[in-house]
């Protein structure tokens, strides 16, 4: 490729560990602080009904023919 | 993590090659990261088995191995072209080993002939669709700025006459924020059921983006929410982002990531026109940055992994990915899912891979994350929900 490229650069800013996670809007404490709680409830979920609405048809078998690993990296194309 | 690399853990490890045959592209969106959209060079077909033989020589090659064109549109280059380049990436690649090839186009040249070439060597296709007319032809336009909606929309028509599946990526700009009923309206009108969210980058040549703005966290959270809602409702639009962050958290791998496929050494290996070999982030190759030079390791015809492992470039790069890696680690809950980010953002936006928090990594990850455990929790309390 062409070795013309500027590359502007930005400030340096490192984000403290405060600013990572948000409160949500509603108040609550953010989910992903309930996170593991949210996956047991999910795997409990698809082992009661491998079929059931929560994982509709995103099972993760489906989801490498959906989605090619390819598929997650490109961007702005 | 910022030890050297051991070379016998990098066996079998890259799953993603992206050559780029062309950097080249026909069209001139305005958030695109590509620096050389206007060099008309081709990867000579000789790079093309070189490249492939590289991956597999060095030990480097998953099976199966996707090699993605890109870096360029695809399509730029003439059918005959692909078709000598696959005899040579059949020819170099082992006996037995498994390739997909794949093509991410703008769809503006998709005709019956290239559905024809990806129907023999089962090429997988996407292609790069913003949504409705409005919405596309902002940004996806013509050198001399023309949209370009209703020439990519003519060779989805093809690919859908010729039986040919492909996905949609869509970049999620400023403009987009506010018609989530409207962008999912498009898909389910055009039958395009599987459609992955990009947010518009700050990256490479693009230095801005529309997106980046103080309200866009509550905005992109709202549009995501009202997006996988209709999708939901549909029964049949499929978001790469809510099956990607399912597939992760049924996955029995979870908890133990310690990095993602962008900051691992050769988990992906790009390639360019010249030969030119760069890993991690692919917009990292054919970029310059003032501190890191070219950010290109070595060339299919005289580097061996072992080479570029021991080069100081290497080092420099992953000593400051690894810190980037380790300080997402420390401080980030989302970790757990995101790996410690892509250095190509971190470079961009903040100037250094050892970095952490991007305004990408704020919207990919974390508000694409809130949003879903959110919906995932309510749905799985059995609770009314309420929007974003």
């Amino acid at each position: 490729m062409k070795r013309t490229f500027t590359w502007l650069l930005l400030p340096i800013v490192l984000a403290p560990a405060s600013t990572f996670a948000r409160p949500s809007t509603d108040g609550q404490a953010p989910a992903i602080e309930r996170l593991d709680l949210i996956r047991t409830r999910l795997i409990d979920s698809v082992a009661a009904d491998p079929r059931s609405a929560t994982v509709d048809r995103r099972e993760a078998s489906k989801i490498a023919q959906y989605w090619p690993n390819w598929g997650n990296f490109w961007r702005n194309w | 993590l910022a030890e050297l690399v051991d070379i016998a853990s990098l066996r079998g490890r890259t799953r993603l090659l992206v050559m780029q045959g062309t950097p080249f592209c026909n069209l001139a969106c305005d958030y695109c990261y590509l620096p050389n959209r206007n060099d008309r060079s081709r990867m000579p077909h000789e790079i093309v088995g070189q490249a492939v033989d590289w991956v597999y020589r060095n030990g480097l090659a998953a099976d199966p191995l996707t090699v993605v064109w890109h870096a360029g549109e695809p399509l730029a280059l003439p059918k005959a072209w692909y078709e000598e380049a696959f005899v040579r990436v059949r020819e170099a690649a082992p006996s037995g080993a498994s390739i997909v090839h794949a093509v991410q186009t703008n769809g503006v040249t998709v005709d019956a002939a290239w559905c024809d070439l990806f129907r023999r060597y089962r090429v997988e296709v996407g292609v790069s669709i913003d949504g409705p007319a409005r919405l596309h032809d902002l940004h996806r336009r013509t050198r001399d700025g023309r949209g370009t909606h209703a020439a990519a929309m003519r060779g989805v028509a093809v690919l859908r006459q010729n039986s040919i599946p492909f996905h949609a990526i869509s970049v999620i700009t400023n403009d987009s924020l506010d018609s989530a009923d409207e962008f999912v309206d498009f898909f389910l009108t055009a039958g395009i059921e599987q459609i992955g969210l990009n947010v518009e980058e700050i990256e490479g040549i693009h230095a801005t983006s529309t997106i980046d703005r103080m309200d866009a966290r509550l905005r992109f959270a709202a549009f995501l929410d009202r997006v996988l809602e209709r999708a939901e409702a549909s029964g049949r639009l499929s978001i790469r982002e809510a099956d990607l962050l399912l597939a992760q958290m049924l996955d029995a791998s979870f908890g133990s990531v310690s990095g993602n496929d962008q900051n691992t050494p050769f988990s992906i290996v790009t390639i360019s026109h010249d030969g030119s070999i760069a890993t991690f982030s692919p917009e990292l190759a054919g970029t310059e940055h003032p501190r890191h030079g070219l950010m290109i390791l070595g060339h299919v015809a005289r580097s061996s992994v072992a080479d570029i492992l021991r080069s100081a470039t290497f080092v420099a790069f992953w000593k400051e990915i690894s810190e980037g890696i380790g300080a997402c680690a420390t401080g980030c809950p989302y970790f757990r899912l995101c790996g410690g980010g892509a250095p190509a953002n971190k470079l961009a936006e903040l100037g250094t891979m050892a970095g952490t928090e991007t305004m990408h990594c704020r919207l990919t990850q974390q508000v694409v994350t809130d949003v879903l455990l959110r919906r995932l929790e309510h749905k799985l309390q059995g609770a009314p929900r309420e929007h974003a």
